[in-house]
This record gives structure tokens, sequence and C-alpha cells, in this order.
């Protein structure tokens, strides 16, 4: 029974955890906050941006704060799929050869799968069990990861030489896409400030792995009205082109729509934004607030679209827009 | 909780209901006064009686369907939480409403703060009864014009009343007209056959007097139906027919002479009131007149009131249009006594007393026709008119009518002779007035109508002696044809009736018959 006290705590800590990653990653707070939201969704994050914006360290700084176990596997073409999940090693037990199975980096609380593009398809797929089921099978056994268990994985959008797009299948897994922006000019002296001179963020630990599972099943529990539900749903359903009630703009530029597995990441998201929020109930702007990351990389747009320079971010604020109007 | 949450939800629910009300009102009375508008300026240049009872119905429907329409366009309880979270609430009182009968931790929790919201909304505050000022200006601006452009007066309008009076008195018309069949119907006497031709007749009445848009017109109508009943009573073998049609042309003629009086006495009145009343005063005895003139088709009239209108009611035109109302009036005064008396003294509804209809005096009114007395000998001509003609008895009494009638016409009549005096009545197609006298000296007339057999007067013829000489002696061949001597207005009756009848049987248009009969009439 969540007491409303616990609850309270709990949406502390999360503040104060968001407040704490903040001191040392400046000039990403919306990334920094849609991180924890996946965290607390239970989801992964795949995160789109030139090298320097500092991923990696956001990564670390989160398992800090988490006070999470952390591994980083920086993705290869040359990387094989036992190098990231872990392989059977034969060792003498007691006069006999017997196989050990060696963990790979995958098993951590937070993975940081580094350039996830730049390793071939076999490899990449490697970590699809571990996202989905969260469970590695290597050989005949199946080994549960820790828990919490989350990857962020990160992808360069500008080298396309040499790299692995992530098929549609692989993207879905991913509970968010974030893009990470170059910071600004104020914030690009912040950052300077930090990391040229003898100044050393420290993070504290604010979290522990049992308060991350704790919240997650205190969010599952968000209240959400039938309006707010059929909102999602609608959005869903409008980056179907096939659809009839879908707006132009989806006909016009979208291939696929978003699958079954998008309306799962907006609504689970959004009642954690709420949570975070403080309020105990999902509004129409938390649904607006992760429609973004939910649905970017879920949509195919077609040649027009890139003809034209439409981006999937385009074409959600249109039905964004749409759904409003309708309302 | 539930119960606070929900009767907050309510209230609002209800605020939002009168905000509906209030728009859909004005849009709806909006869209009302414009038709409504519309409607009325239109009637101000094309005849429409009915424009402004039909724009003050459109009005109040669209007040009804606006308030109707607000009322079912109230939100309901989930969409009035919705516009309640909407004023940044961030759907703590839908979500709340939502979960209305949940007890759970998160539900509970929910509900609390959407409590604390609830306490510190104010409905009034944040939904306040909103009018769109434009909306407002749009419905004064039209609301005035519709109240003025209904109280100009046109010509169209003046028209539009007009036809008005005539479709109305069309209907009564009608009306009489069905009683006279629903009548007929009830005779056992009268067959089927009998019943359908007469229907078929007085069908074609009816449509002739829908038709009818004008006095002139409704007037012309009248006289066709009169003139139907009569001859369908004439050609009927059937007593208790021609009674009952005889009697139902009594009636219409009854019924127009008191219109004509009661048109006369109004028109009386409102020239009285014209005389140092306002325009509206001139005006209405102008229409009154003009009304009255094509009523009674009394052409001088007419002229004199719309002389009187077009010199802007000037005194002189009052004085000549005063004049003409005088001698119309006359005019009816005698037509009625003549009227009365006919009725009282020459009641013939038996089509077997005397021998010669009588001979009116009036423009239209000869009958010739030709009955057989039953009294003994008599031949009496039954007579009525201005020139009181006395009856002549061949063998017996002299048929008189002592009043001094005047031209109410009465061609297809009958006539009485008897013993003590003859009298007649008849009822006519024709009811001019004025050419009354002129009718009654041309009916005095005597004509010589030849009928085919060598004359009865002795003749003298020479014969040649042989010595040069001549001897004048009797000859039995007579030189000189044999003939009748009958009036001229038996004659040209009869003319006139034939042509009718021929005119009548015709697919000739009605103007066209009109004109014809207008010839006719125009003999006498």
């Amino acid at each position: 029974m969540i007491d409303e006290k616990t609850l309270q705590e709990m949406i502390g800590k999360v503040r104060r955890c968001e407040e704490e990653i903040g001191r040392g990653i400046i000039g990403q707070r919306a990334i920094i906050r849609q991180v924890l939201l996946a965290i607390l969704s239970d989801g992964n994050v795949l995160l789109e941006g030139v090298p320097g914006l500092g991923k990696t360290e956001l990564v670390k700084a989160i398992s800090r704060v988490l006070s999470t176990s952390f591994s980083r596997i920086q993705f290869t073409p040359d990387l094989m799929p036992a190098d990231v999940t872990g392989t059977n090693l034969i060792i003498k037990e007691e006069g006999h050869n017997v196989f050990q199975f060696e963990p790979g980096p995958i098993f951590a609380n937070i993975v940081l799968a580094d350039e996830i593009n730049r390793a071939t398809p076999k490899t990449q797929s490697a970590l699809l069990e571990a996202m989905q089921e969260k469970t590695v099978t290597v050989g005949k056994r199946t080994y549960e990861m820790p828990k919490p268990f989350m990857v962020l994985a990160t992808q360069n959008p500008i080298e396309n030489e040499g790299t692995y797009p992530l098929p549609e299948a692989q993207l879905d897994r991913f509970l968010f896409k974030l893009l990470v922006e170059f910071p600004t000019k104020e914030e690009l002296k912040e950052i300077m400030d930090i990391t040229v001179t003898n100044k050393k963020v420290e993070w504290n630990s604010v979290m522990t792995g049992e308060d991350i599972m704790e919240i997650r099943s205190m969010v599952k529990d968000m209240p959400i009205s039938d309006a707010v539900m059929d909102y999602a749903l609608s959005l869903v359903v409008a980056t179907h082109p096939e659809r009839a009630e879908s707006p132009d703009i989806t006909k016009s530029y979208v291939q696929t729509g978003a699958s079954p597995r998008a309306a799962q990441a907006i609504v689970k998201t959004a009642k954690a934004r709420a949570f975070m929020e403080g309020r105990y109930n999902v509004a129409f702007e938390d649904i607006k607030f992760v429609a973004y990351p939910a649905l970017r990389h879920r949509l195919a747009l077609n040649f027009e679209a890139i003809s034209d320079g439409v981006t999937a971010d385009k074409v959600i604020e249109e039905i964004l827009a749409a759904l409003d109007n309708i309302g | 909780m539930d119960t606070t949450i929900k009767q907050f939800v309510k209230r609002v629910r209800a605020r939002l209901r009168e905000q509906s009300i209030v728009d859909q009102l004005f849009r709806a009375v909006g869209i009302g006064l414009l038709i409504a508008t519309v409607v009325s300026l239109i009637s101000l240049v094309v005849p429409f009686f009915y424009a402004v009872p039909v724009a003050a119905g459109v009005v109040i429907l669209s007040f009804f369907y606006g308030l109707i329409m607000g009322i079912r366009r109230t939100p309901s309880m989930m969409e009035a939480a919705l516009r309640a979270d909407a004023k940044g609430h961030k759907e703590r009182i839908s979500t709340a409403l939502f979960l209305e009968g949940r007890e759970d931790a998160f539900s509970s929790l929910q509900k609390k703060d959407a409590l604390k919201v609830i306490d510190a909304f104010l409905i009034r505050k944040e939904f306040p009864l909103h009018v769109r000022g434009r909306q407002v200006a749009a419905v004064i601006a039209l609301a005035l014009v519709f109240v003025v452009s209904s109280l100009i007066d046109t010509p169209a309008r003046d028209v539009a009343r007009n036809t008005n009076a005539v479709h109305r008195e069309a209907q009564e018309e009608i009306a009489q007209l069905e009683k006279v069949e629903k009548e007929l119907r009830q005779k056992k006497e009268i067959s089927e056959t009998e019943i359908a031709e007469l229907t078929e007749q007085l069908e074609q009445a009816k449509k002739e007097l829908k038709e009818a848009d004008s006095n002139e017109d409704l007037k012309k109508a009248e006289e066709r139906i009169l003139k139907k009943l009569e001859m369908a009573s004439e050609r009927t073998e059937n007593k208790t027919l021609s009674e009952a049609l005889d009697r139902a042309a009594e009636e219409r003629k009854e019924a127009a002479a008191g219109k004509q009086q009661d048109l006369a006495k109004e028109a009386q009145e409102a020239m009285e009131k014209a005389e140092h009343g306002s325009a509206k005063d001139k005006k209405d005895a102008c229409e009154k007149l003009k009304k009255l003139a094509e009523t009674v088709g009394d052409e001088e009239l007419k002229e004199a009131a719309e002389q009187y209108k077009a010199s802007d009611y000037a005194q002189s035109d009052y004085v000549s249009a005063d004049n003409a109302l005088s001698s119309t009036l006359e005019h009816l005064s005698n037509r009625q006594s003549d009227f009365a008396n006919n009725n009282s003294s020459g009641q013939s509804n038996s089509r077997n007393t005397a021998n010669n209809a009588n001979n009116s005096n009036n423009q239209s009114g000869s009958n010739n026709r030709q009955q057989n007395g039953n009294q003994a000998g008599n031949q009496s001509n039954g007579q009525s008119g201005t020139s009181g003609q006395s009856g002549n008895s061949n063998n017996g009494a002299n048929g008189q009518n002592p009043s001094g009638g005047q031209g109410s016409g009465n061609g297809p009549g009958s006539g009485q002779g008897n013993q003590n005096g003859g009298n007649g009545t008849g009822g006519g197609w024709n009811y001019g007035s004025k050419d009354g006298s002129e009718g009654a000296r041309k009916t005095n007339e005597n004509i010589t109508v030849p009928d085919g057999e060598v004359g009865t007067d002795e003749n003298l013829t020479g014969k040649a002696n042989g010595n040069n000489s001549s001897t004048m002696e009797k000859s039995s061949q007579s030189r000189t044809w044999g003939g009748n001597k009958v009036s001229y207005g038996e004659v040209s009756g009869e003319y006139k009736e034939k042509a009718y009848k021929k005119v009548n049987g015709s697919n000739y248009p009605t103007k066209l018959k009109d004109k014809i009969k207008n010839y006719f009439d125009g003999l006498n």
C-alpha cells in the first residue's frame, strides 16, 4: 500500500537525482529528464548526437547518482556478440575441465553501447534479448540481467560510412530516441569551467537500484483517465497513413506508422513524467512531452519526406496540432 | 470526496450550459434576424403580404431553436471536467471524476489532489458569461433594420395587401360554393350525373376564383359563377336542382350587393376622415375608393380616386372624388332598392308562368326567354327597371312593376303575369349601372324580325287594257313580308346569351373570354 509520505519521498529522490546529474552535465536538462523517465519506465534509450556532447559522461553520472553498476561497450565492426554477452570459458575445477560462464560487459545495471551502429547487425542483435527480455542466453543457459537494467546506446548521425543502421525491429526496442543538441555558448563556457580546470564534479549517490524498482512499481499504478488514454492512442493511430482519420501530413510523408509498443512507451513514460512532476494523474501535456522521443524512431518516413526535408519531429508536431484541433 | 467532485463538476456543467445557451441564442437569433430582414427587404419591392408575420415567425423560431440547441449542446460531465481542467489543472478534475468509486491508494491521493484544486476554483471567475460584442452589435443592427423595413409602406406592400384581401374574399366565395355543392349532393332528387356536371363547372369557377389577383378579376369570376349557376338552372329539367341553383344565385347576388354596400360605407367613412385627416387617412380613402370602384366596375370613380392620389391629395380632386363617390352611392342605392323590389315581388321560380322574361332597362338586362303562360290567355311582360314600363297584357291585365328600379342586370330570368299585374325578375350577367338609361332607351325600340311568310297586306296591281289604258285592281299576291316586332333588348339579349354560351364552352383564355363578353355587354 502506497502512502503519500513514501510517494513524496520517492518523488523527492527523483528530483534530487535530476538536480545532481545536472550539476555536471551542462546544457542537457531535457536529456537528463528524458533518460530518467526511461529509467523509471524500465526502458532503453538511443542517444543520437555528434561526439563530444557528454553522452558517456551522462551515463556515468547516472550510474553514480543511482548507485548502480555501469559498463561501457565501444561498438566496432569487429566486435563479436560474445564480446557483449560473455562467453563460456574452459577452466580446471577439481582436476576436470569445465565450462564456466564469464559474463560480458552487458551484465551491468546501466550499459552504455557506444556508437552502436558501427557494430555488425549480428552483434547489434546480441543486445536484443537483453534489452527486451532482460536475459542473455549463452549456449544452453539463460542468464538474467541485474535489476534494474538499462541500455543506453549512442550513434553518430553524421558519419555513415562503415556503419550498420539499426534495423526497425531493434529501433522499436528503444523506449526513447533522444537527440543530443549542441550546447549554447553560455553552457559551453560552463562546460569549459568544469573540464579544463582543476575543478572536479563529484556526484553523490541519491538513489539505489531498489528505489528505482520501487518507483517503477509506483509509476505503473499512476491513474490515467479515459480521455488522456484516448488521446495517447489517437496519437499513435494518427501515425498510420492507411487510416482515414490520419492527418494529411501522415498520409503524405509516413511510410509505416508506430507499433503498439509506441503506445506502451507513451503511456508508461507519461506516467513517469506525471510522477516526476509530483502529480497523481497523467495529463495531456505529459503525453505531448513524451510523444517526440517515443515516436520519432518509430516512424518510417517515405522518400517524399526525405526530399522535402520533413523530419519525424515535424510530422509528430503536425499530428499533435491536428489532434488538438479535433479536441 | 466523490460527491464533492461530482457536485463541483455539475456546477461547472450548469455554468457551461448557460454559456452555451447564450452563444446559441445569439447565433440563432442573429441568423433568424438576418433571414427576417432579407424577407422584409424583399417584400418592399416584391408583393408578399405575409412577409412581416413570416419574418417575425422566423425570429421567434430561431429563438427557440437557439434555446434548444443551447441546452442540447451542454457538455457532458466528463467534458465539463475537462473544460475545468483546461484552466491549468492538468486533468486533475477529470481524472478524479474518472476514478469515482475507486478507493486504492493512488486514487485517493489523486482525488485529494483534485479537491485542493476544486477548493480554489471559482467557477464564475473562470467561466464568466461571455457575450461577443460583435455578435450583440450585429443582432441589434439587424433588429433595427428589420423593424424599420417592416414599417415602411411601399407600392409593393399595397399590392400585397390588396391581393391578400382579394384572395381572402375568393376563399370566402369558394367556401360558399362548396357549401352549395354540399347541399346539392345531399338532395336525393338530383342525379349523380347532374351533380358531376355541376361539380365540374363549380371546380372551374373555384379555379378562376383562386387565380383572381385583383378586385376586377374577382368581380369577373363572381359574375361568371353567377352566370354558370343561372345557366345550369335554365338547362336542367330537374326542378329541385333548378330551385337550388336559383337560390344559390340569389344568395350570391345578395352577398355581392351586401359587399358593395359595405365597401361603399367604408369608402364614405374614409372620405369623411380624409377631408381633414392625415396623409395616411387620405391614402386610405384613395385605396377604399379604388377598391369600391373596382368592385362595382365604376371607371369614373376609379379615375377620380387615382387622380386624387396623383395630385398629392389636392382639395379640388378631393371634391371630384367625393362627387364621384356620391354618384356611385346613389347608383348603388338605386340598384339595391331595385334588387329588393325584384326579390320581393318577382319570385319567379316557376318556369311555366309568364311568357316573356322581363325586359330590364339596364345595360345588359334583356331577357328573351319565352315561356308558356299557364294563365288563361295571358301574355304579360314582366318588367323591372328605371323606366317602369308597364307590363302589357294582350288578354287581361297589365303586368306592371311600379317601382322605378334601375339597372341591376337581369338577363335570363322569368316573369309572371296575372290578372292584376305583371311582375318580373331576373338575374343578369352584367351589372353596369351608368349605362342603365341608355339601355332603357334601346330596349324600348322595336325591331322587326321576319318570319319568312308572305305578308297579309292587300296590294294593287295594274292591268293593261287594250286602249292604251290600264286599270288597277286588287291582287292576292302580297309584296310584303310577314314578321313580328320584338324589342331591341330581347334581340340583343338573345344574341349575347348565345355568344356567352359559345364562349363559355370554348377553350379561349379567360382574358380573351372577358374581352368577348365585354364586347357583347357593350351592345346594349
